[in-house]
Order: C-alpha cells, then structure tokens, then sequence
C-alpha cells in the first residue's frame, strides 16, 4: 500500500516536472575544457548571453575529443537544440559533425578556432592568432631590447605540436624575430599547454643555455610555468611574454613577473556568436559573412588594469 | 667446462641485474659528452628534484605493484591533493584560511582516504586493481576539478598576514644545498627499503604477490596488508602533488595527468615483475632516474617532444625485454646444479 | 578379447624419458597401446602416468625416445597434431565449455565450414548427434553443455574424440568425480568404443575397475615400467605389489604407540561435514587424535579429505561442527586463528598453495612465523636465520644454500621446506595432505622417520594418503573416508591392502555393469 502511495507521489510530481518544463528554444553551447580559463570564460559569456536573450542554455566538453564531440552533437540534435555554438575539436575532425548538425536543421556557429569548410557553419568567429602572435612578439622583442642592448637569445616554449594553434603562433613568433639579427633562439621545447611541464623543461633548458635573457611561450599557462621556473633558478630580469590574457597572466604582468600576452577577446567572440545565433534564428539570415576574423589586444603593464578575464573593460 | 660456462653465464647475469644502472651510467655519459652543462652541480640538483616526482611515485607503487596489485589513480590523487591544499590556504573553509601545515596534513589525509578505498575495493568486494584504480582515477579527478569548478588555484605563496606562508618551503626550499623534494625522495626511499627487506610486512608483500593462496595458508592476513600497500602508495602520490603545487606557487586540477604511466614505466625499468613477487624498490629508483635523466637531457640536447616520446618508449620496451631475458637465464642458473645425479651437501 | 594376441598396436611408446627440471619423471618407459582393448596403467601418484599421457597427447615432447602410430613414427609438436593422427584424451578436469552447446563443444576449434567460411550447424548437429547416438545417449545438440550432468559432460568430451575420427583414446581418472549409475553408464560406452576397435588407456585407481575392464596392464613406479601383463596373468596381488614395490614389513619401521586411550584426545572434531559441490558426505564427521598419535585418513581422489584438512586449517572460512584443542573449543575462521590454536598444515598442492617460488628456502620457511623474530617492527635476520638453519638441519634438507630460491630444490626437499614452516609455529597439531605426493622413494622413507620423531616428541599428527602403502606404514591408526563420509576405522596392524580396497571403493555398482 504504502508502496503503491510513493510511486503515485512520484508519478504525480514527474507530471507536474513535464509540465513545468522550460518552453524556451535550446541553444547548446560545446566547449573543449572547463578546467581552463580560456574556455571556462568563453562558454560562461556564451551561456549568460544567451539566457539574457530568453534561450535555455546547456554547456558540454568534449576535451578536445573529435568522437566524444560526435556524440555531444548527436545528443543535441536528439534534444532538439535550435542553435549549436561550437568551440570545435579539430579543423578536419569536426567537419561532418557540424555538417550533421546542419542537416538536422541546427544553426551552427563556430567560435575560437576554425574548420577546414566554408558554407556550412553559419559563421565562424575566431581570433587572429596569427595577428596575436606578431604582436607580441614585437612586444618580445621591443623589451628584450630595451634591457638587453646588443645581442642575446631566447627560448621558445611551444604547445602540443599537433595543435593548429600552437602551429600557427610559433609562425606568427617567428615571422617577428627572425627579422632581428640581434635574437637567438637557443632552444624550443613542446610543454604541451602544461604548466608543471613548462616548469622543469624551462629550469632544464635554464642549465643548458645560461645565456637565456628572454622566453616566448604559446600561452599563458606555459609562460607561467616558465615564470615559476625563472623564480626558482634565482634569476631576474628575464622576459617571459605569453598569450592568451588569463587572469593569472594579467596579474602576472601587474606584478612585473610576465611582460605581455596577447588576450584573445573570447568572451566578446562568444557573445558575438550568441548575438548572430538570435538574428538568424529570428530573421533567418546573420547579415554578416561568414569568416569574421577578431583582432587579438596586446597586454603589457601600462595597460593591464584595463582587461578582465578574456575582456577589455568598456 | 661446464664451470667456465656457469661463469660466464653468471657474469651476465649480474650485468642484466645491473642493467638500470647501467643503462644510467650510460645516459649520463652520452649527455654529459653531448650538453657541457650537463654535469654541472647546478644541473645534477635540478635534475635530481625532477627525478624525485617521478621516483616518489614510483617507489610509493612498488609494494602495490609487488603484491601482484597496479594503482592507476596516482596521478589523479597528486592532482586533488595539490587542489585541497590549494583550496585551504587560499579559499579556505567557510572562508576561514589554513596554514600551510594543516593544509599538508589535510591534503595527505585525503589522499591516504582514496587509498583505502582502492584498498577497500580490491579487498573486500573483489574489484580487480587495474579497474578499482582506473575508476578511482576518475573518481579523484573530478574531485579535483571540482574543488574549483575546474579553475587553478593561484598564490599559494600566501600572506604573512593571513599565517598562511610557508606552502613554499616543500617544494622550493633547500637543505645543505640539495632541494627538499630530493631529501623527501631519499628518506621515503630508504624507509621503503628498509620496509621491504626487514620487515614482516615486506616479506608478507613479496610472498603475497608470489604466491597468494600459499601467503593466506600461511596466516598472513592479505587484506590488510593489501590496503596498507594502496595506502602508501595513495599518500606518496599526494605528496607529489603538494611538491608540485608548491613549486608552482597554484594548483592546477589537472596536474599528474598520465603520472601513473610514468611511475609504472619506473617500476618496470627496475625490474619488477608486473606479475608480481618480484623485484625491488631500490630498482624502482634507478627506474625514475633513468626515466628523468632521458628526459631533461633530450630537453638539454634538444631533441623535439615526437622523438623524445619514441625514444622514452623504446627504452621501456627493450628494458622489459631484457627483463624476460634475464629470467630464462637465472631460472636455468639455479634448477641445473640440483639435478638428479648431483649429491647436494646435506646441511649439518 | 579372451585371445589377446588378436589386437594389433596402434600406438607405441618406444623408450621415451623425461626430465624435468631436477627430476626425472620418466626412464625409458615402452608403452603400447591396442586396437579395440582397454590398455590400463597403473601406478602410484607421482608414477609418471599423467606424464606419459601428456607425451602421447602432444603437450609436451618426449626428452628421448619416440612415438609410434601403426609402424610410423610421429613427430608431434602439440595436441593439435596428436588430434591429427588421430589420438584424444579426455583429461580428469572435464575441458567442456559451459556456456556452448553440446554441438558446439564437440566441434570447438574444429568446426565444420561451408565453403562460404560459415559454420555449418547442420552438418555439425547430424554428426554430434551421430557420434552420441553411438555412444548410446542421444541428448538434443542444442542443450547448453552447463545444464548437463558430470557423467555427461564426460560423454561429451568423448563424443569429441569420436567425431574427430579418434584411434586411440585416453582417458584419465574418468570415474574419479562420476556417481555409481554414471560409471557404470560409462562402462558400457568403453564397451561400444572397443568393439569400434579404438584403442582405449585407462588411467584409474580404483583396482575393482581396473580388474572388470582391462585387457591390458602396465604398472608404473618412479618413471620406470616396472610390470607388463593381459588379463589372463593379472590380479590384484600382482598389481599391488608392483605399485608399492618391495614390500617392507611396516611393523619393523613403525615404533608401537602405546599411549592410554583415556586421556583427553589433543585434536576432537565432532559433527563435521565437507560437503561441496561434487561431495554430498556426512553430517556428522567425528575424529580424535591424541598426543604422540599418527591417523591417517586413507580415500581415493574427491572424497573430501582435502576439504576436511583445509576446514580444519580455518582455509575455509568456516569449520562446521565443534573442534576442539586440548578440551578446548576453538573458533575457526581463519588460518590465523587455526595457527594461533596449535593448528598447522602442509598442503596438498605444494606449487599452488605451499611455496612462494620467488622467496628463498630461508624466507619460505620462516614465512608463517615473522612476528615471532620482530622486535620494534624489524624482522632480525640473525634470529631468523639461526632458527632456519635448526629446523633445515632437523628435517635434513638437502641444499647448497638457503638463500637460494625454493626452487631449486627437489620436491622432497620442498615438501620438507613446508613442514619446516609449520613446525617453525610450534604447533601442537601437524595435519599434512598428502605428505609424500610427487616426492622419490628415498625422501619418501626420509618423510616418514622425521614424521615418526615428530609424534614421539608429541605432537599430534594427522594425515591423509590415497596410497595404501602409506597408510599403512606412518599411520598408528587409520581411517577410511568414502565420499564425505568415515566409512571404517582400522588399528595399523589390520589395516590390509584388501580391506583398505573394500572400505575406501565408492559403492559402485560395478558388478552390475559386468
């Protein structure tokens, strides 16, 4: 008896959970890691935007995992979503995934990092890492100058080599300071994005090259590393620019520790996808091409005040 | 005749005992010929306090890996260890901050906790280690992760105000010039081989993974010195996670991801048997050196992460190898002289 | 079959030893097998039966000497080729697979094809079910092989044998787990395979069997072939005297125990039972041993005296029944708790639950006893090794050195090594499954006289034996466990070949199968 009781209580409040349930157009938001700032940030700018604009949100990893990114598409086509805003798991490896969503009639929109297929994604946001890089690798070798006149040779620390990205800004580095005869670059090590990684191969390359008067690092957790590693050798007045803009980084340059990043704006790029996402599923039409290319913002000690985890402050 | 041949052949057998450290010698010969700095005192301490991560866990896993037993969740306990003290000195509980002390003992408090369970669960419900740990594994990390919602925990060098100073000193601080995590390396090794080779619990360890049903015939109560061996290794594993946060002055949730792999690769470059019974811990030491002087000289050399990874798997690869070897030969050094027709002298 | 020269030999072993490690497990044995005959052979535990059947079978090869099939010889690197030439055996631990059907045991890992690389079931089904109709039990094909019973599951395997074309089939121990109307149903197959003309070798120890069916006998002793006979000049005299060899006058050998029989027995078990799967036995197992006193338990494979030893060692979990030590009653529920009564054992199985093959002879001994040599949590290996070195010396093991692993010793050596370990715990009581299993003649003897000193020094001695010769010359008194049950108790000195024989013989139905 008493049985039957509960399980009408339970009956009764799963109806009334249907019938409470939220009406609002699904919009899924598929990011690569929430154990990273980067990303934490981009897919929190994207989930509050959309919530501000009357949309029920939900938020998925797919840890930089082209089949789990499969089945997170699958999962959002099979709720239903409206619109899908992807930071994807790979140039090639995401295409038919997008191209599934697409077809099940789901508005995507692609933020932080490209796909190798235009005319399928609604629109793709991303930062220029190349841009970025160049940036503040002329910011790298503006202050390598400024304290070390004449010659002297730096380290490079690189991320997972695999990785477009990582790819694409030791060109942008390079592209700067191998114009400047006055650079050496005495060693480049993959860390892999880790920052205990970074940690021993910097106080590792740190003996083998004491000569080392500055260090470029793909981003900002490396760079960090490196910072620790320098800190733990006893030395000063190294160089250390990274990329990315973390709040670590920022308060990083604020105490003199790290001399610039160069801060991808993603929680701008995610609202910008978010806001698109609206238009079209509104209007049906974005007004916009489909490519956007969005400038990074160099980050040095005069103006570090001004930028807020992955912002700049208006 | 037959003399010259047992000679020989125990010559090589105790060169294939030796052979991590030969294996050593050798790399330390190459790379010092290669990289001048190599050599220096400054390098040897850094390349020491590097080894010592490594080495820590995987003297910590020798006993477990000796009863027969594997602990996959090492890497994943260093990561939430690093994260509970990471959390108490700079969140703190209900906002109130926690020395650096009380957050040490916190954190190895919850790591020795996970190594009961992994204990518990091999034990007393019969969940096979490599899945017991595997699950831990995941279990620890998403502890650590979320601690924090995933986020690093920053400055955990603390405020003099705020008594929360002090985390620093584990993993940055020196004692007659050698840096602490290398003494923590050293102590903890000595104790695990006193351990091993004079007490009770040692001998009941190397038994059980010999033999385990003649170990429970003969009263050792195997349960309890299963949990035991997961439990060390459990909180060695947390140790590694506070040095590490310590040296990075945060804590990161993903810190110690494929650590296990590592020290596991450690062990078995010391020559202890997979299967268990044997092997010993100094071995898993030279094991963690060779694993660390492969990989700060091909950063010093300059060798590119893809080789680095090939050549880190061919020396593991050919270590196990010659590890198989080296059984054949001694299995046929010591069932030979006692065959039937020999008179073995009776002891009196 | 009366005229026995009429069976040709179909297979022939021709000199073949082999060696293992430190033993040699057989010395240039001839063996023949013949066509349409049961070829027994015989021999005590450690013979060299089961080794001469795993080199007939294509396991392992023979050292020297070779195998010969109807005038050719074979060069047969695994069971795979024996299968070819046409040899199965059907080992004493059933290889059926439970989770198939019967057509799919009987053709695993030779399954009928079609040319489309399919299996085909119908082909296989008609086939088994052929290869069981000639057998005589016509069991559907697609009854999952978990259902069956034991005594099917057997005719199964040798459904097998039949239907991959078999000439010669071994069969090991066949009737050792099977009930009486199960045997004897498996007589009447044999019957049916030798009028097929296979050439059938029948390993067993149970003599009344080995008398109805065979044609043929070979007795093993010690690797060496040390009988050859046809039914015609066979009996069991002749049998019994070749498997224990010489026959020594037991009450020479054996100091009388001459203890009262009113003092308190040292070990008293009441209302004990060993009841496992296979054995059903008794409710009310009761046994008493006293101070200074040897029984052994005397039985054939699976009567479940292992079973009774291991409870009472507290390897079981739980002793069923009262046991007491001393008068006292005493709670078994681990090996720890049987130690700490007095209670030791050295097991059956001496690979699989005595030694630790990567410990040396000195850390197997002093294995069960640590603590006791521990001061501060510190093992002290002066005391350790003090006391190694006592114990090596009482028992008289042979060895170089005991730092060296166990085992390069041989397996009389070993087997002291155990005992060893248990006297190391001062026990009160010794119990020893099966002391002298796999051990050679002369450490056999050697067993015995440590033993005997053992008793006299007064501990109370409990064994058990599936070789009669044993019991009778360790044991003071010795009782007879059939199928779970003590089925009778006998002084040493009435404790004949033929009363053993009768007592221990399950109640078979074997004169109804004749």
């Amino acid at each position: 008896m008493t049985f039957l009781r509960m399980t009408a209580c339970v009956a009764l409040v799963a109806i009334c959970g249907c019938h409470a349930r939220d009406t609002r157009p699904l919009i899924a938001i598929i990011v690569p890691a929430e154990d990273n700032p980067y990303f934490k940030a981009e897919a929190d700018a994207a989930a509050a935007r959309a919530a501000q604009l009357g949309y029920r949100t939900r938020v998925d990893v797919h840890g930089d995992d082209a089949y789990r990114q499969d089945n997170l598409v699958d999962a959002a086509i099979a709720s239903d979503a409206k619109a899908l805003i992807l930071d994807n798991a790979g140039t090639d490896a995401s295409i038919s995934a997008v191209r599934r969503a697409s077809r099940a009639g789901i508005a995507v929109f692609l933020m932080d990092r490209q796909i190798n297929a235009r005319g399928i994604a609604k629109a793709q946001i991303v930062s220029d890492n190349d841009q970025g890089a160049r940036l503040v690798a002329g910011e790298f070798d503006r202050a390598m100058h400024a304290t070390y006149p004449g010659k002297s040779s730096y380290a490079e620390l690189i991320g997972r080599e695999s990785d477009t990205n990582a790819q694409v800004r030791t060109t942008g580095f390079h592209a700067v300071l191998d114009k400047d005869p006055a650079l050496t670059l005495a060693a480049a090590q993959s860390a892999n994005w880790s920052q205990s990684e970074a940690f021993s191969k910097t106080e590792t390359i740190l003996q083998a090259h004491s000569d080392i008067r500055g260090i470029i690092a793909g981003n900002d957790t490396m760079a960090l590393g490196a910072v620790a590693a320098v800190k733990s050798a006893g030395l000063h007045g190294i160089v250390i620019v990274g990329f990315d803009g973390s709040p670590d980084a920022i308060a990083a340059i604020k105490s003199g520790e790290m001399d610039a990043t160069s801060l991808q704006p993603a929680v701008l790029i995610s609202r910008m996808a978010v806001d698109e996402a609206d238009v079209f599923l509104r209007r049906g039409f974005t007004g916009k091409p489909e490519i956007q290319i969005i400038p990074c913002d160099l980050v040095t000690r005069l103006n570090a005040g001004q930028f807020i985890n992955f912002e700049k402050r208006q | 005749m037959n003399d010259t041949r047992s000679i020989s052949a125990s010559t090589l057998l105790l060169l294939l005992k030796l052979r991590a450290v030969l294996v050593l010698v050798a790399l330390i010969i190459v790379f010092a010929l290669l990289s001048p700095s190599f050599l220096t005192a400054n390098n040897l301490s850094i390349l020491a306090k590097h080894v010592s991560i490594t080495a820590i866990l995987a003297v910590g896993m020798t006993f477990v890996i000796l009863s027969g037993g594997i602990d996959l969740s090492v890497g994943s306990i260093a990561g939430l260890a690093g994260m509970v003290a990471g959390g108490m000195l700079t969140v703190g509980i209900h906002g109130h901050l926690s020395g650096a002390f009380v957050s040490i003992c916190a954190a190895l408090a919850v790591s020795l906790l996970v190594g009961v369970l992994n204990g518990l669960l091999v034990t007393q419900f019969g969940v096979a280690p490599f899945i017991a740990t595997l699950g831990t594994l995941y279990i620890a990390r998403g502890a650590a992760l979320l601690l924090s919602q995933g986020r690093t925990f920053p400055d955990l060098a603390g405020t003099p105000e705020g008594g929360s100073t002090g985390f620093t000193a584990l993993g940055q601080s020196f004692f007659l010039h050698v840096p602490l995590p290398v003494w923590l390396m050293l102590v903890i090794t000595a104790a695990t081989v006193l351990i091993a080779a004079r007490t009770p619990f040692g001998r009941h360890v190397y038994a059980i993974g010999g033999n385990e049903r003649a170990a429970r015939l003969a009263g050792i109560r195997i349960d309890r010195v299963k949990v035991w061996t997961y439990c060390f290794s459990a909180v060695c594993a947390g140790l590694v996670g506070l040095i590490i946060a310590s040296q990075l002055e945060s804590a990161h949730p993903a810190t110690g991801e494929s650590f296990e792999l590592n020290a596991i690769a450690a062990v078995v470059l010391g020559g202890t048997s997979l299967m268990g019974g044997r092997g010993s811990v100094g071995g898993s030491l030279i094991g963690a050196c060779v694993i660390g002087v492969l990989a700060d000289g091909l950063v010093m050399v300059g060798v590119s992460e893809f080789w680095q990874m090939v050549i880190k798997g061919v020396v593991i690869v050919l270590a196990v190898t010659v590890d198989q070897f080296q059984a054949r030969i001694q299995s046929r050094l010591t069932a030979a002289p006692l065959s039937r027709g020999d008179t073995p002298r009776v002891l009196a | 079959m009366s005229d026995a020269v009429q069976h040709c030999v179909v297979l022939e072993a021709r000199g073949v030893s082999k060696r293992y490690d430190s033993t040699l497990a057989l010395d240039r044995v001839d063996f023949q097998v013949r066509a349409g005959a049961v070829n027994v052979l015989i021999g005590e535990n450690g013979a060299g039966k089961s080794t001469l059947m795993r080199l007939l079978a294509g396991v392992e090869l023979p050292n020297t000497g070779d195998i010969w099939m109807s005038g050719r010889r074979l060069d047969m690197r695994s069971p795979r080729d024996a299968a070819a030439a046409g040899i199965a055996i059907v080992h004493q631990e059933l290889a059926v697979m439970d989770n198939l059907d019967i057509a799919e045991n009987i053709f695993a890992g030779r399954e009928l094809v079609r040319s489309s690389a399919l299996v085909d079931r119908r082909a296989e089904e008609s086939r088994g079910a052929a290869a069981l109709l000639a057998l005589g039990k016509p069991i559907p094909m697609r009854t999952l092989a978990g259902t069956l019973s034991l005594g099917n599951r057997q005719v199964i395997e040798i459904a097998r044998a039949l239907a991959g074309n078999a000439r010669v089939l071994i069969l090991d121990e066949p009737t050792s787990a099977l009930s009486a109307t199960e045997a004897t149903a498996l007589f009447h197959v044999i019957a049916s395979l030798k009028a097929r003309g296979v050439g059938i070798v029948y390993i067993s120890h149970r003599l009344n069997e080995l008398l109805l069916l065979g044609d043929y006998f070979t007795v093993l002793r010690d690797g060496r072939v040390v009988g050859d006979g046809t039914r015609d000049n066979v009996d069991r005299t002749w049998i019994v005297e070749r498997m224990s060899g010489r026959r020594i006058d037991a009450n020479q050998t054996r100091a009388a125990n001459t203890s009262s029989g009113n003092e308190i027995p040292l070990l008293e078990v009441r209302g004990a039972n060993v009841k496992t799967e296979s054995v059903s036995g008794s409710d009310d197992l009761n046994l008493a041993v006293r101070k200074g006193e040897i029984v052994g338990i005397y039985g054939l494979l699976g009567a479940g005296r292992t079973e009774f030893l291991e409870g009472l060692a507290g390897a079981r979990r739980e002793m069923p029944g009262e046991v007491r030590v001393d008068g006292a009653r005493i709670a078994l529920h681990s090996v720890s708790d049987a130690l700490k009564a007095g209670i030791a054992l050295v097991p059956e199985d001496r690979q699989r639950d005595g030694l630790v093959p990567d410990l040396s002879i000195r850390e197997n001994i002093s294995l069960a006893s640590l603590s006791g040599f521990s001061r501060a949590g510190f093992v002290r290996r002066r005391d350790e090794s003090a006391r190694v070195h006592e114990l090596a010396e009482q028992l008289h093991i042979a060895a170089r050195d005991l730092e060296l692993p166990v085992t390069s010793l041989s397996g009389g050596n070993q087997q002291k090594a155990l005992l060893a370990r248990c006297l190391m715990r001062d026990p009160k009581i010794l119990l020893l499954d099966e002391p002298t299993r796999g051990v050679d003649v002369g450490a056999k003897a050697e067993i015995y006289r440590v033993l005997r000193s053992l008793a006299a020094s007064g501990l109370a001695i409990l064994f058990t034996t599936s070789e009669i010769e044993e019991a009778q010359l360790l044991a003071d008194r010795i009782l007879v466990m059939t199928q779970g049950a003590f089925t009778a108790e006998f002084s040493a000195a009435n404790a004949t070949d033929e009363v053993l024989f009768a007592a221990a013989s399950p109640r078979t139905t074997v004169e109804s199968a004749a």
